[in-house]
């Protein structure tokens, strides 16, 4: 049985900028990194290869340098990792993205039957969260997201039960195999790759997958597919705030005033 | 009547003396070799490494250490106890050799006779002194370790056979000669009995007894005597005394390379295992060291890990080390020392510094954490982890955007070498001085240092990478080298002179674990660099005096010996060191070293507050220190040992600059 993460190659926002008279990214310079979610989403497919020997595949959509990503994956402990990348598949928005995905997820799982996909709750660059409900929806299969822990899984019967957490709950749900879980980060602690599985990484093939392979409609895919776009991109302007009171020499006056604003300004009820 | 004495009186020299004598003592000392050949066994388990070459210096440094014991005088007290120990016992093994000599050798086949006339006169003589230093320094030796029992010093059956088996052997000694000079001397040449001052006080206090109670008590005491010699040289192997040749042998085995240097491992060769798991890891002379050791304790007594109730002790390494190497060759050295006592360690080599035994304890510990990170992907906490991937995307620890690291510089008299790399020197600014707000002020002290005193300075600005010293030290060789070999192309296509480091961190990996990868740039610390420009004059101080205490970080005082030139500056600017006891050699970590300035200090009390602490403890005002992990360590340990306003923290450039003339 297959467990697939999908993980996305994407710039370190914390350093990205935006040009104020383009409005757009600064990306010189910015690192790519795998987002975030992500790595506990591949962690966790890992944890399950040790534990039941499930096959675990990484699977990312994005330009040709996202090879380094999934050279990565490699180095932590994935089995295969495949690239989806072609020139048609550009400019994606979260639809024609997880068309993308699942006609991958599709194509394995005519190899080998597909247990469980991983996605990371959202992604840092585009924080829609809708890639990973949009492969399940697609697939079919049952959609857990914004799980912290996996409660249990069994192979025999193909049922998993899972942890979500939620606003100041939490939730244990029980679904039947296959699904779609997305992770948030206190699902797991990411694993630090060894030297010998970096080495090995080193050589391990990294397939790519063109629309040659996937064959899917071009006016689905890309930009074509996509019927939403960025149409701007700017940092939202903000009033400038206030120094009040002497939070050095009288903190408790201070804090009293800043209440007293708040209450003013209802941001506080009593 | 010429002065001498006859050998061997009252015991003959017959084949009934001689042949169980010469019996014995080759049987004992056929027991020493076997056993020590046995002992290689051991050592040989260890992996091959070249220790045998520049034996010119090899054999120096053993006669300095052993027969000067150089080493063993580092520490007052207890060091001079078994100096003079040593040299008195020695004296004796020698006399006793000239003795056999003239007896069995000499005079027995050529009939001649040395020890005579005055010669023999000096001869006694030496010989009574050296003999009642040795029983005075075995004492002195025996009140510490049994009636004062300083802390952490471990006794075992070892020391008690020791110890009395030495007092037997000296004590019969002076019985023996007391009653041959009651017999004869005293009686018969008490001019002579003067020159064994110590023999006569045992002989008068013995000269009550019969003449026939007194031969038969300096034969049987004589017998017994070379029985317990006997005793002695078949006891080296077994106990603490096989130091007589470990320790020794260690100083003629001792790393002639530049101080502190660790091995740089082949990446991308065929080893399957990286670092030390097992004693197989373990080269045969870090096996050796264990045998070296005699656990004086003078690594823990010294050790910040130790002393802030840490999990670790150098000598306890040492000594598990030894035991699996003796007892259980399969164990996990890893698991055996413990992961907390591993990553407790701060590199900061004051155990090196002054083991007598010259035992190399850090790169022990380095290789074990290699194999803890390279082969299990393991690290003390998230935060260091954390740490290391900041480092692999973004070139320092701190996780700051690599493209803001020169953003510093900005507006201050410095190029970026992209644009313009025609420099005096190449300033290579580390993570903590081009990220931390507190840390910012020294590059910008240095940056102003150097253009008053017209020198042009480059930074390598978002080109520059982390040197890589942190995650080496925390056993991370494989980022350390993608760290160092991007460094290393980056400067050389700027075909830089000279590169100079605020940092001693960067100092020490730039100026000696870079050349490993083929860095061959001449690089400095600011501190030399300053105090030249300062010799030459082409830096002057107002001269306003101010008292302050110094800290020499571990990277300048221990690993690259640079006591002076920090001091010299410090002068240079008006100022007075009042010296903390642990300084120089002696310094304490400030708890940031052997990259755990990455990590949270979990176990035991906080170093940097028990070093803030003896810092206040001078009354100085002032703590200065040359390192920025120092400064971060220590601003936040006066804070914990709550000396704000008491203490401040500065480092020698902000000094300088404060005072300098135009």
């Amino acid at each position: 049985m297959l467990v697939i993460s999908c993980i996305k190659q994407v710039p370190d926002t914390t350093q990205v900028k935006i040009d104020p008279v383009t409005n757009t990214l600064v990306r010189e310079g910015i690192p790519f990194i795998i987002n975030p979610y992500d790595t506990h989403a591949l962690e966790e497919s890992l944890n399950l290869k040790d534990r039941f020997g499930l096959r675990a595949v990484a699977l990312s959509m994005g330009p040709p340098n996202t090879e380094a990503t999934l050279r990565k994956a490699a180095a932590l402990g994935v089995d295969e990792a495949i690239l989806l990348s072609d020139r048609a598949f550009g400019g994606a928005d979260t639809l024609s993205t997880s068309k993308v995905i699942s006609a991958a997820i599709e194509r394995l799982n005519d190899q080998e039957e597909v247990g469980i996909v991983f996605c990371g709750k959202q992604t840092i660059d585009g924080d829609t969260a809708q890639v990973g409900p949009g492969i399940a929806t697609r697939l079919g299969y049952t959609q857990l997201t914004l799980v912290d822990r996996i409660e249990s899984l069994d192979l025999v019967k193909k049922r998993i039960r899972v942890r979500r957490k939620l606003e100041g709950r939490h939730e244990i749900v029980e679904a039947p195999l296959p699904v779609m879980i997305t992770v948030v980060r206190e699902l797991n602690r990411p694993r630090y790759p060894t030297v010998p599985m970096r080495l090995m990484a080193l050589e391990t093939e990294i397939k790519v997958w063109d629309n040659s392979v996937l064959k899917l409609d071009a006016n689905t895919v890309g930009l074509k597919g996509s019927p939403t776009w960025v149409s701007k991109i700017f940092s939202p302007e903000r009033d400038k705030g206030e120094i009040i009171g002497d939070g050095i020499n009288d903190p408790v006056g201070t804090a009293n005033l800043l209440i007293d604003k708040m209450l003013d300004k209802d941001l506080l009820a009593v | 009547m010429e002065a001498t004495r006859e050998l061997y009186w009252n015991i003959g020299h017959g084949a009934a003396v001689l042949l169980p004598m010469y019996l014995f003592t080759f049987v004992a000392l056929g027991l020493l070799i076997w056993s020590g050949m046995k002992r290689l066994e051991i050592y040989r388990q260890g992996k091959p490494l070249d220790r045998f070459g520049n034996r010119g210096e090899r054999f120096a440094n053993l006669l300095k250490n052993a027969l000067l014991q150089s080493r063993v005088l580092l520490v007052k007290g207890p060091g001079f106890a078994h100096g003079f120990f040593f040299w008195g016992f020695f004296l004796l093994f020698i006399g006793t050799i000239f003795v056999a000599l003239q007896a069995d050798f000499t005079d027995l086949f050529f009939g001649y006779r040395f020890l005579n006339g005055d010669l023999y006169k000096v001869f006694s003589l030496v010989l009574d002194l050296a003999g009642l230093a040795a029983v005075a320094m075995l004492a002195g030796l025996f009140i510490r370790r049994y009636l004062v029992r300083p802390k952490g010093l471990e006794t075992t059956r070892d020391d008690a056979v020791m110890h009395a088996l030495l007092f037997a052997i000296l004590i019969t000694g002076f019985v023996i000669e007391g009653a041959r000079m009651a017999v004869n001397e005293l009686p018969h040449d008490p001019a002579l009995a003067a020159w064994s001052p110590v023999g006569l006080i045992f002989a008068k206090a013995l000269s009550g007894m019969g003449e026939a109670s007194l031969l038969a008590l300096h034969r049987g005491l004589w017998w017994l005597h070379f029985f317990l010699v006997i005793g002695f040289i078949c006891a080296i192997p077994f106990t603490k005394f096989r130091h007589i040749f470990t320790t020794a042998a260690n100083y003629f085995f001792a790393d002639l390379g530049p101080k502190g240097a660790l091995v740089t491992l082949d990446m991308e060769g065929d080893a399957e295992s990286f670092g030390t798991a097992n004693l197989k890891d373990l080269t045969w002379k870090d096996i050796f060291d264990t045998d070296a050791c005699t656990k004086c304790k003078r690594c823990q007594d010294r050790c910040p890990a130790h002393n802030t109730d840490k999990p670790l002790s150098p000598m306890k390494v040492i000594n598990q080390l030894g035991e699996v190497a003796c007892t259980n060759p399969e164990a996990n050295l890893v698991e055996t020392v413990s992961k907390d006592a591993l990553w407790s360690c701060t590199t900061c080599r004051a155990c090196q510094e002054i083991c007598p035994a010259a035992i190399e304890h850090v790169n022990k510990v380095v290789d074990m954490r290699r194999n803890m990170v390279l082969m299990e992907g393991e690290f003390p906490g998230e935060e260091v982890m954390a740490a290391m991937d900041n480092t692999e995307v973004n070139g320092n620890p701190l996780g700051m955007a690599l493209a803001s690291r020169g953003d510093w510089a900005e507006g201050l008299p410095v190029q970026i070498m992209g644009e313009n790399a025609d420099v005096d020197i190449l300033y290579f600014v580390g993570c903590y001085a081009s990220f931390d707000k507190r840390n910012i002020k020294i590059a910008t002290s240095f940056i102003h240092l150097c253009a008053a005193a017209g020198i042009k300075v480059g930074i390598l600005g978002k080109e520059e990478k982390c040197c890589g010293e942190p995650m080496r030290k925390m056993g991370n060789e494989y980022l350390y080298q993608s760290m160092a070999t991007e460094n290393i192309e980056t400067i050389k296509a700027y075909g830089v002179k000279k590169v100079v480091t605020a940092c001693p961190h960067c100092f020490n990996t730039l100026a000696k674990d870079y050349r490993d990868l083929g860095f061959d740039v001449e690089t400095e610390h600011y501190t030399v660099f300053l105090n030249r420009l300062v010799e030459q004059g082409r830096l002057k101080f107002k001269k306003e005096s101010f008292d302050c205490t110094y800290h020499d970080s571990c990277y300048i005082g221990r690993y690259n010996d640079l006591y002076r030139e920090p001091r010299a500056l410090i002068a240079a600017a008006g100022g007075t060191i009042r010296e903390m006891e642990r300084s120089g050699a002696e310094s304490f970590c400030c708890g940031a070293g052997g990259g755990r300035i990455m990590a949270e200090e979990k176990l035991g009390s906080r170093i940097s507050v028990s070093r803030a602490k003896m810092a206040a403890g001078t009354g100085a005002g002032m703590l200065v220190s040359n390192c920025p992990f120092c400064m971060t360590m220590f601003e936040d340990g006066i804070k914990g040992a709550e000396l704000e306003g008491q203490l401040v923290p500065r480092d020698i450039g902000e000094i300088l600059l404060e005072r300098l003339t135009p």
